[in-house]
């Protein structure tokens, strides 16, 4: 399968103001961050309840196994590799990279406390 | 179409259940709170109670919660629609292209398009819905959990219903009519009549016309026009709808669909426009900060036009502005979830 181009009006992140709802400098950026621990938590947990499901119908899951699993080299760069993006998926917030890849909204917002 | 792959599915659902627990546990504990606080019997002790709930940490928790996860939902890096869509599997991108070719669909690529309507980005939709040919997808995606006490697309469902119970209407033009979410249904219940939905948004329409495809209806047109100055010669039509547009423009131009509405419309011909309007201050409230995390920027003063005497000046008479159910009881009033104040706006040309 060929990937197409991506699209710059999909992909720039825009000049738009960062809402602020709390009052306590910081918070925002860490309440994002929260948002963001937990979507990576039910991505993750969702991801292991269906390959349990798959494994136990097939009758391949060996849980003692799994608890002492030692990756290859490349299994070992696959999680590093994993790892890496959550990482990045978490910290995003905390420079205000992330903000909506939407555009800039006119009116100066009330709640935009910065 | 291949389907997206199991964490997108699994984070665009979580998003779900967010914006359910959203509106029926969080926005109840928030209206409880403002009617502990509001015993006022003036609009100035309205206000005071409306912005003491402001200061509270419950609202800016209501209030982040809502922005930031349509902002995830659009725009997350790993499982957003934008990075979901931009990366379609083959097919999918030729299956909306095919369309442009459907005799069902007119497109307009010179059309002029409004400042605003590049310039903002409603919904947070990135781009807005002339960025990519996968806009409508896109759109169609986030709409689903906008709503989050109704069936996909009830609201519409249930307009093509009322749509019905006035008359057997003959030749219907569904202005803003996106990727035909409420055309299709009028034209399912009114196989007899003609019916036409226009747009700004190619992207849209392609895959209205793709959906159309997948239906029996012989019925309908879909057309890149604006609804402004749509191009249709005087009396076309004996009913003009639209759903959701009216809030998303600025009032001269509410104004002027108005006014066109009234020029298409055969005499005796009605005209039904589904939108919201808030009914009191706490509701203009939520709206008024709605509009701001939404990027719906010319929502509060849509709220604020006189809506009888704007149909009243652009020759209406038989007015009805009345609360719309989008789903079974919700007009009622002890319905204790988060809910956008659907209306119906109703009026005849005159014969």
């Amino acid at each position: 399968m060929t990937q197409p181009a991506p699209n710059p009006a999909k992909t720039a992140k825009r000049d738009e103001p960062e809402l602020m709802f709390f009052d306590t400098p910081g918070m925002d950026r860490l309440a994002q961050m929260v948002l963001v621990m937990a979507s990576e938590l039910h991505v993750l947990r969702d991801r292991v309840r269906c390959m349990e499901f798959m494994l136990a119908e097939q009758g391949h899951l060996d849980v003692a196994a799994l608890e002492h699993f030692q990756p290859n080299d490349a299994q070992a760069a696959a999680l590093a590799s994993e790892r890496d993006a959550f990482v990045s998926h978490l910290m995003e917030v905390l420079d205000g990279r992330a903000k909506s890849t939407s555009g800039r909204f006119p009116p100066r917002s009330p709640e935009s406390r910065s | 179409m291949n389907a997206p792959v199991r964490a997108t599915i699994a984070f665009q659902e979580l998003i779900g259940s967010v914006r359910q627990h959203w509106a029926n546990q969080l926005y109840p504990a928030l209206h409880e709170r403002y009617r502990e606080i509001d015993r006022g019997s003036t609009p100035a002790m309205t206000d005071q109670a409306i912005n003491q709930v402001a200061e509270t940490p419950l609202y800016h928790w209501f209030a982040f919660i809502e922005r930031h996860y349509q902002r995830m939902k659009y725009s997350d890096p790993r499982w957003g629609l934008a990075a979901t869509f931009e990366s379609q599997p083959d097919g999918v991108r030729e299956r909306l292209a095919a369309a442009e070719s459907s005799p069902y669909l007119e497109l307009d690529a010179n059309l002029d398009i409004p400042d605003y309507y590049r310039e903002i980005d409603i919904h947070q939709h990135p781009g807005n819905l002339i960025g990519a040919d996968y806009d409508g997808l896109m759109y169609r995606a986030s709409a689903t959990s906008i709503h989050p006490n109704t069936r996909r697309f009830e609201a519409h469902e249930r307009f093509a219903d009322t749509v019905l119970a006035r008359r057997r209407f003959r030749s219907v033009l569904n202005m803003g009519c996106g990727f035909g979410k409420c055309t299709l249904p009028i034209a399912a219940r009114l196989p007899e009549a003609r019916v036409t939905g226009i747009d700004l948004s190619g992207p849209c329409l392609r895959l209205a016309a793709a959906t159309l495809a997948d239906t029996s209806l012989a019925n309908v047109r879909f057309a890149q026009r604006d609804a402004l100055r749509s191009g249709y010669a005087d009396g076309s039509f004996d009913l003009v709808t639209s759903t959701q547009l009216l809030h998303e423009l600025p009032v001269e131009d509410i104004r002027r669909v108005l006014r066109e509405s009234f020029r298409l419309l055969e005499p005796g011909g009605e005209v039904m426009h589904l939108d919201f309007r808030p009914r009191g201050r706490w509701m203009e409230f939520l709206l008024d900060g709605h509009a701001v995390r939404n990027n719906e920027g010319f929502m509060p003063a849509f709220n604020r036009l006189d809506m009888h005497e704007a149909l009243g000046e652009a020759g209406f008479v038989n007015i009805a502005i009345d609360p719309f159910a989008e789903t079974e009881g919700a007009t009622r009033p002890d319905w204790p979830y988060w809910r956008f104040p659907w209306t119906l706006f109703r009026a005849v040309k005159p014969l």
